[in-house]
């Protein structure tokens, strides 16, 4: 633990780092192979294990194409600025550049964003740049010349101007509009409306309230940004990490001008996305370039240049209050959100209208109303991160549960238990999931540590001095896929002439391992060993479209497409020999056998044509979870499936210091079916490292923070020992039952911790994080016996 | 933010390097910078703090290595590095506050490569100087660089950039000594009085002079001490304050005690006033309370890192309290 002090990790909350290193000590022996039929649900070997350990697998930054230019961006220095050039052609002259773009230089529409209808965001800004980090201008060039120029003597006069920093600013009449149309810069508001809640809280015998906000945060992706481009006649390539190649690729048609066609992506791997690699970074710039000097051009981000400018987790300042009666039983909740979105509207809309479907939380809630609102600020862009603010969201609706079970006098996971949803309980939005709600499993699991903690907090509390321990508890639930939209995946596979199979699988898998369980659920629905096949992944001009990595979908969406399209293929080769359903198929070298009760077909694979796609079979196969749209109350459809799950945090608090250390977590998650549970738990510590991060010490100021020594993500040390219980409450939709983790996995626990923060020492923060000058002002300021000095 | 160009001096032996640093010292930012374990170095001139035309790197200084037990005490050679430091026998057994200190800088990878010299000349941080160009730029340029704005103290026309290495509150409570060599020769000086207070120009180093070694008197070996230190996270992190004690007692009462603070003041500062109060007494809650208030006042802190001031402050009451207290324990 010591030794890897100084090393930063983003994904996996080190525990399975520590480990791997224990293990490889021991020489364990691990599974990279199964027998047919046996992949899903073992702790498969990550395919992409091998070349990532080896220092093999390609980055964004890693390849660089011979004779590439290199690209660097100016980027404005104040929130808000009009701006003018200077002389640009001597500028290039006198630093021997090849060339300077601005806005002058996009051929097509200088606007991009992730979702097409309210794309706000151009590549270059054009008269007045709309926050700090904001580019106006690129140079490209032979690389020491470009590496050398200091670009803050780049020709550019600014004229700085009033800018709009809070949500409070940007709300008052009057206010300078970022952008047309968008009224008190309210860029959308999300609501989700049932029953009566007015009346409801009248009504209620017992009823509490809280106030909480949280700040931006960062990801804090290990690999910053990076790639490169070039043009190959009247196609642009663009090889970079990214998280969503196919909207890259319309977003990149539309800036120059052609055709989707005229565009490939390649996605490079990906270390570290969590949601902001959804959106463009490099790739614009590289593509503008690339295409208007038919060379190729790279670039890569530097910390700084990452840190100001890619979007961030949205601000959020909420309100809630909920009631419920005598007997626990919730009744109804009242919940307001204003997110700060910052500049543009990157995935600001979808955060609006996914925390109102989540904020009852993953209980029975018959009066409800949530409304929510996503701000214009003259800051960096508030985007995805893990969770599309339900994490945030979580720190208020489970914080405020607790307290209403204090004050109906119930135990805090009793309550839960008592209030949790169930197969046939309608959700806020008048959903009857019917089936896999394991959210009660997952409070149940966690009884017996949540018993033995608070005893053993008691125990201890009773003797320590400025020591306080507490226990938390929170809940979660977080729908798969896109709110009500379309998200279909599509799969290919392919039988080969030689007996191997070609996975066309166009799901980027940004380190969470989507790969190797996608062809885990492929090879035991095709019912053939997982070694048998060869992966083509990411890559537009070869894998058909997989949607984006993000909204927990790959598992689930992806991952149905896929057994759907092994199936598929299955199904083809039993009609050649015309053999039943319930024939068995073996995969030889250059052969396949069908054994059908004592028949043995025997299909010699040289012997037949290939097809168009390259192969003697193929299949495909798409998969769009069924959602329905919500009407104006939010009332519908917006899920297929939903995951689940709850944390436990122990901790301890020095009043005197305020400093608050997790000693343990333990995270009970319903996964539907654990296709591969080593990735799982994988999830869920990094998962865990995130909402610790969250909750204690990461909070990112626009303007500020630039680098990751100010802005601190926990290290090692910071993350005590996670044990991860998998419920299998299968969803009949999803691939063996399989749902989501990727998200789910961070929402609870940063609230279980600010429960178990209350339980110690009886005190709840108005603003996240919970860093110690905030907890030690909390203590004085309520006059907590013991702690005022100690 | 890559280096920017520089020509890279590696002198073999003492002479070299102060002959090669004499003539060629330079100017202002320009000015030639020593390089040791370069951890603090090497990121500053990322920042464009410092954009010098030579670096004059000293590693290959045999002389300037190791630990020695002396007549007068323990010599520790300026480039020793600080896990040598963590790993000393000699250090562990008589002097411990220094191994601990040591032991909390940064993470052991830099700790292969700082150096205890580096940490002693370490310099001075704030919010508003730790920062790109552009970002200084942006924000305006403050007193310790290129400006004469302060944005900790508005108006003010010092600069209060705190120093936040963490072995020099610990050698301060060791009286430690160090000796600088120059053109005309060697000197030496208590610890104490190689800072100034200030923090922009923060030490008393000439630009043609370096820093050889440090000095533990014989008469504070054998010390029971102690060092905490503030941060938010478990390790790699700076000092948000630090408060190191050194204390010797006798049947129960103490015959001489040095508390020393860091990273809440431009220098590292011995708390002066807390030697006197407590010398001859007995340790009990009472006494550590009035020195951690002591302590508190000495300390200086403002938003020159994370964290409030106050809360700062208060921490260095906290620390100064429980450490005497477990030291008297
Ligand atoms: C991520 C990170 C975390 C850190 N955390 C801490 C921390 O927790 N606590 C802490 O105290 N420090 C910390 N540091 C700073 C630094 O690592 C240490 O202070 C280290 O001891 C500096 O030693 P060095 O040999 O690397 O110094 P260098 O970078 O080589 O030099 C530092 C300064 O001292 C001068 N110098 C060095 N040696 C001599 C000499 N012999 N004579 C004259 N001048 C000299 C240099 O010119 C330069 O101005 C951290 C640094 C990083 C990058």
């Amino acid at each position: 633990m010591d030794a890897i002090g100084g090393v930063l990790c983003r994904c996996t909350g080190y525990r399975k780092i520590i480990s791997a290193v224990i293990d490889a000590g021991r020489e364990q022996i691990l599974m990279s192979s199964a027998p047919a039929g046996t992949a899903v649900g073992n702790r498969m070997v990550r395919l992409d294990g091998l070349a990532k350990i080896t220092g093999k697998e390609i980055y964004g930054a890693d390849e660089i194409p011979s004779g590439a230019l290199l690209l660097r961006v100016i980027r404005c220095p104040f929130h808000r600025a009009g701006f003018q050039f200077g002389d640009l052609e001597k500028y290039a002259k006198q630093n021997a550049i090849t060339c300077v773009l601005t806005a002058k230089d996009v051929p097509g529409e200088n606007r991009y964003g992730v979702i097409p209808k309210f794309a706000d965001q151009p590549v270059f800004a054009e008269s007045e740049a709309r926050f700090k980090g904001e580019a106006v201008a690129a140079v490209a060039g032979a690389q020491a010349a470009v590496e050398k120029l200091d670009l803050t003597q780049f020709p550019v006069v600014w004229n700085e101007l009033p800018a709009l920093m809070t949500i409070d600013q940007a709300l008052t009449p009057g206010a300078p509009q970022l952008h047309h149309g968008r009224e008190q810069n309210v860029l959308v508001r999300g609501r989700v409306v049932r029953g009566d809640v007015d009346a409801a809280l009248r009504n209620a015998e017992i009823t509490a309230e809280l106030e909480v906000e949280t700040g931006f945060v960062e990801h804090a992706c290990i690999e910053p940004e990076a790639g490169f481009a070039r043009r190959a006649g009247d196609t642009i390539e663009i090889q970079a990490c990214t998280q969503s190649p196919y909207m890259d690729r319309s977003d990149i048609a539309r800036i120059l001008g052609i055709a989707e066609a005229s565009v490939r992506i390649i996605p490079t791997a990906v270390g570290g996305g969590f949601g902001t690699k959804l959106d463009l970074s490099v790739q614009p710039f590289l593509a503008l370039a690339a295409w208007k000097l038919n060379l190729p051009v790279r670039m890569v981000y530097s910390r700084t240049e990452s840190m100001i400018s890619t979007t961030k987790r949205h601000p959020a300042r909420m309100w809630a209050k909920a009631g419920a009666g005598r007997d626990g039983k919730l009744q109804a909740l009242d919940f307001r959100a204003d997110f700060n979105t910052g500049a543009y509207s990157s995935w600001g809309p979808t955060v609006s209208a996914r925390v109102p479907v989540h904020a009852s939380g993953p209980y029975f809630v018959p009066h409800y109303r949530a409304l929510t609102r996503a701000v214009h600020t003259h800051l960096v862009p508030a985007g995805a991160f893990r969770g599309f603010g339900v994490p945030q969201m979580a720190i208020a609706q489970e914080q405020l549960y607790d307290e209403l079970a204090d004050r109906v006098g119930m135990d805090r996971l009793e309550f839960r238990i008592l209030n949790s949803l169930t197969n046939d309980l309608p959700t806020v939005t008048g959903q009857v999931l019917g089936e896999g709600v394991g959210i009660r499993a997952c409070f149940e699991a966690l009884r017996p540590r949540w018993k033995a903690a608070r005893k053993e907090a008691v125990d201890f509390n009773s003797s320590a001095q400025h020591l306080r321990r507490g226990v938390g508890v929170a809940g979660m639930w977080y729908g798969c896929g896109n709110t009500s939209l379309p998200n279909p995946s599509t799969m290919r596979v392919g039988l080969k002439s030689d007996g191997r199979i070609a996975l066309h699988q166009g799901a980027v898998d940004i380190g969470q391992g989507s790969a190797t369980v996608v062809t885990q659920i492929c090879a035991d629905a095709l019912g053939c060993s997982i070694d048998r096949f060869d992966l083509l992944s990411g890559d537009t001009s070869i894998t058909p479209d997989c949607g984006k990595t993000s909204a927990s979908r790959q598992t689930f969406v992806s991952g149905k497409a896929a057994y759907m399209a092994g199936e598929a293929l299955r199904r083809e080769i039993l009609r050649l020999v015309k053999a039943c359903d319930c024939a068995k198929i073996s995969f030889e070298n250059g052969s396949v056998e069908v054994h059908e009760d004592k028949k043995l077909h025997r299909i010699s694979l040289a012997d037949l044509p290939i097809d168009k796609h390259g192969y003697v079979l193929t299949a495909e196969a798409t998969f769009d979870p069924p959602t329905r749209a919500l009407d104006e109350n939010g009332q519908g459809m917006p899920y297929a499936v939903y995951g689940f799950g709850a944390h436990l945090a122990e901790i301890e608090v020095d009043t005197e210091l305020g400093t608050i250390k997790v000693l343990r977590i333990t995270a009970a998650h319903d996964v539907g079916r654990a296709i591969n549970p080593t990735l799982i738990e994988g999830q869920i510590e990094g998962g865990v490292a995130q909402g610790i991060g969250m909750a204690l010490m990461e909070e990112f100021f626009p303007g500020k923070g630039e680098n990751l020594h100010d802005y601190l993500i926990p290290s090692a040390g910071d993350i005590p020992p996670i044990e991860s219980i998998l419920i299998e409450d299968p969803s009949s939709i999803g691939p063996y039952g399989a749902k989501g983790i990727g998200e789910q996995a961070v929402i609870p626990t940063a609230p279980a911790i600010l429960n178990a923060l209350h339980d110690a020492i009886g005190i709840r923060l108005r603003k996240i994080p919970a860093t110690p000058d905030r907890v030690r002002a909390e203590i004085l300021r309520c006059g907590i016996t013991g702690a005022s000095r100690g | 933010m890559s280096l920017a160009d520089f020509k890279l001096l590696r002198p073999r032996t003492l002479d070299e390097a102060i002959s090669l640093l004499a003539p060629q010292a330079g100017e202002g930012a320009r000015a030639t910078r020593v390089i040791a374990g370069g951890t603090d170095l090497i990121p500053s001139m990322r920042q464009k703090l410092f954009e010098p035309e030579y670096v004059l790197d000293i590693r290959q200084i045999a002389e300037l290595k190791g630990i020695r037990e002396t007549e007068q005490g323990t010599e520790i050679g300026a480039l020793t590095t600080l896990s040598c430091i963590e790993r000393s026998s000699v250090l562990k057994q008589h002097y411990p506050v220094l191994v601990e200190a040591a032991k909390t800088v940064a993470s052991p990878v830099i700790r292969n490569m700082a150096t205890l010299g580096g940490n002693i000349c370490l310099d001075t941080r704030c919010l508003w100087y730790n920062q790109s160009l552009t970002w200084r730029k942006s924000c305006g340029f403050c007193i310790k660089k290129d400006g004469d704005l302060c944005h900790v103290a508005a108006g003010g026309k010092k600069c209060w950039a705190a120093f936040s290495g963490d072995t020099p509150a610990a050698l301060l409570c060791l009286e430690a000594e160090i000796e600088l060599a120059g053109p005309q020769g060697t000197r030496r000086l208590p610890l104490n009085d190689f800072y100034t207070g200030e923090g922009d120009s923060y030490r008393r180093l000439q630009l043609n002079e370096l820093l050889t070694r440090i000095i533990l008197p014989k008469a504070t070996a054998d010390l029971s001490g102690t060092y905490r230190k503030l941060r938010i996270r478990g390790s790699i992190d700076y000092p948000l304050a630090g408060v190191a004690i050194t204390l010797k007692c006798l049947n129960g009462h103490i015959e001489s005690g040095r508390i020393a603070l860091t990273a809440v003041n431009p220098a590292p500062v011995l708390v002066k006033k807390a030697s006197e109060v407590l010398q001859g007494k007995r340790l009990d809650e009472e006494l550590a309370e009035l020195v951690g208030d002591l302590a508190a006042k000495t300390a200086k802190p403002l938003t020159t890192s994370a964290l409030t001031p106050e809360y700062r402050r208060e921490m260095i009451r906290v620390f100064t309290k429980r450490a005497l207290l477990a030291l008297a324990n």
